[in-house]
């Protein structure tokens, strides 16, 4: 049978779309209808981009960004990207963590947190987390449970999107 | 700042109102600006937060989304910055994807995006709806695009990459096209003084080919009824109003026209009818030239054009 080779990046409908919407809203509860309105493409690299459905590219130029990455696959699991978490993170109902403004430093200088069951509460499994601060979706952690509540390992980036983290201080008292 | 030679800019002194205010403004340094990123915060709130992070933040009188901060703040390590509330750019660089207007829910070209400020603001302003193209010639410098993307949360925009004077004309047509043209960027001397150096009229006459190439294919690629914004940095007469009346002549006026315009609490100066000996179109006095000492900003050329048919 001849092979059509998939043209990158691939627009991923039926069963290819379903799948990644449908571990988001089971391990975090972010549901499909948060999507409703964007396409997800797979992109060279195996990841998992979301562009608004209105901004879907046309011929003839290949589109070389498109949106934001909303998922890596190159892992066990799918992994949220930072960007995920900041623009969709505030629909998490599960394995979701709100910080403090102390923790939401140590997070973003990748620290790592112990944290008590009080905040642990909506993390079931062990696993990727999404991590918010002052309800807004922050980044991307991973969730070791234990006895007391868990630990959180930082996964944000040492550079995000062109910022020096070393250089970023979360004031007190900010609330939003 | 140590004296600057300006001779490579005395050729502009016939067409500077004030040039010991000119050659003041020069050797100040350029104040920091930023916009508020609109699809994550208001810019009352971006004040509090600024403030809360021991920022100086001065609304600005002509646009209030953004603000002026003081030369000892950092914007770009805070943590404000990180959470993509805010994009940093400099004041007069805001104007041209404002006097664009785009639509929401409009098909926008950006035909030379890199590095991705005014895009960033074209999609911002169109409250991530519709579909915003971001071409640049350089498949490498759009990567800088993409960080802007990432941090400001943008889902509306797409990176291609080819030669804007043979932008591919089989794409349906554009509601709007933002040329901001490669020039010899002699305004932005405040923050690259090098650039004076390097100024001169051969410089400006073998920029002007390309720039007339962009210009006629942002034309090409916009739709009847849309608009077109063709920006440059630059002084020189030969990349500024020689390439819009090169354009107009060749057009058309039944193709295209110029819209005046104008920004409320900013100043800017009318675009020449004639240089060097050269006559132009009496209408290019509608394109309007930003002088560095009249707002305290960088230098900018910007000419709003109409599709006609």
């Amino acid at each position: 049978m001849a092979h059509v080779a998939e043209s990158i990046p691939a627009l991923l409908t039926g069963e290819a779309r379903a799948q990644p919407l449908d571990w988001l809203a089971h391990r975090f509860g972010i549901l499909p209808a948060v999507f409703a309105a964007y396409d997800l493409y797979r992109i060279a690299d195996g990841d998992i981009d979301v562009l608004h459905k209105a901004a879907a590219p046309t011929a003839p130029l290949p589109p070389l960004l498109l949106g934001l990455t909303l998922l890596r696959m190159n892992h066990k699991v799918p992994k949220p990207t930072t960007e995920t978490a900041m623009t969709f993170g505030h629909h998490a109902t599960r394995h979701v963590i709100a910080l403090t403004s102390r923790q939401a430093n140590a997070f973003i200088h990748r620290a790592t947190l112990t944290l008590p069951a009080a905040q642990t509460s909506r993390c079931a499994t062990r696993g990727y987390v999404l991590v918010c601060f002052a309800e807004r979706g922050l980044g991307v952690g991973f969730y070791e449970p234990n006895m007391e509540g868990g630990t959180l390992k930082s996964l944000f980036p040492k550079a995000w999107a062109g910022v020096q983290m070393q250089h970023v201080v979360i004031p007190d008292g900010i609330e939003t | 700042m140590p004296s600057l030679s300006l001779a490579p800019f005395d050729r502009y002194r016939p067409i500077v109102d004030d040039w010991d205010a000119f050659a003041a403004a020069l050797h100040e340094p350029l104040p920091t600006c930023i916009w508020t990123n609109t699809l994550r915060t208001t810019s009352d709130a971006l004040n509090t937060r600024l403030l809360a992070e021991g920022l100086h933040p001065e609304r600005l009188a002509w646009y209030g989304d953004a603000f002026r901060l003081s030369s000892s703040d950092r914007p770009g390590s805070t943590f404000s910055y990180t959470q993509g509330l805010f994009h940093i750019q400099e004041e007069v660089a805001l104007l041209p994807a404002l006097i664009l207007a785009p639509p929401l829910d409009a098909y926008g070209l950006d035909l030379c995006a890199a590095p991705g400020n005014k895009t960033a603001q074209l999609a911002v302003l169109m409250g991530n709806t519709g579909r915003l193209i971001a071409n640049d010639r350089s498949a490498h410098r759009l990567r800088v695009l993409a960080t802007t993307i990432r941090r400001l949360g943008l889902t509306n925009t797409v990176g291609v990459s080819c030669d804007a004077t043979a932008y591919p004309t089989a794409e349906p047509h554009f509601d709007f096209v933002m040329a901001d043209v490669p020039c010899s960027c002699e305004g932005t001397s405040r923050k690259h003084p090098s650039v004076i150096a390097d100024a001169s009229p051969e410089q400006s006459h073998r920029l002007a080919r390309t720039q007339i190439a962009i210009l006629e294919r942002a034309v090409q690629v916009c739709k009847p009824g849309g608009r077109i914004v063709y920006a440059t940095c630059t002084y020189a007469p030969e990349e500024n109003e020689g390439v819009v009346h090169a354009v107009l002549q060749r057009v058309g006026n039944d193709v295209l026209r110029i819209v005046p315009w104008e920004m409320p609490e900013f100043v800017t100066a009318p675009g020449f009818t004639s240089w060097n000996q050269t006559a132009f179109r009496d209408d290019l006095r509608h394109t309007r030239r930003i002088w560095p000492h009249h707002n305290d900003t960088g230098g900018f050329y910007i000419a709003l054009l109409e599709k006609r048919l």
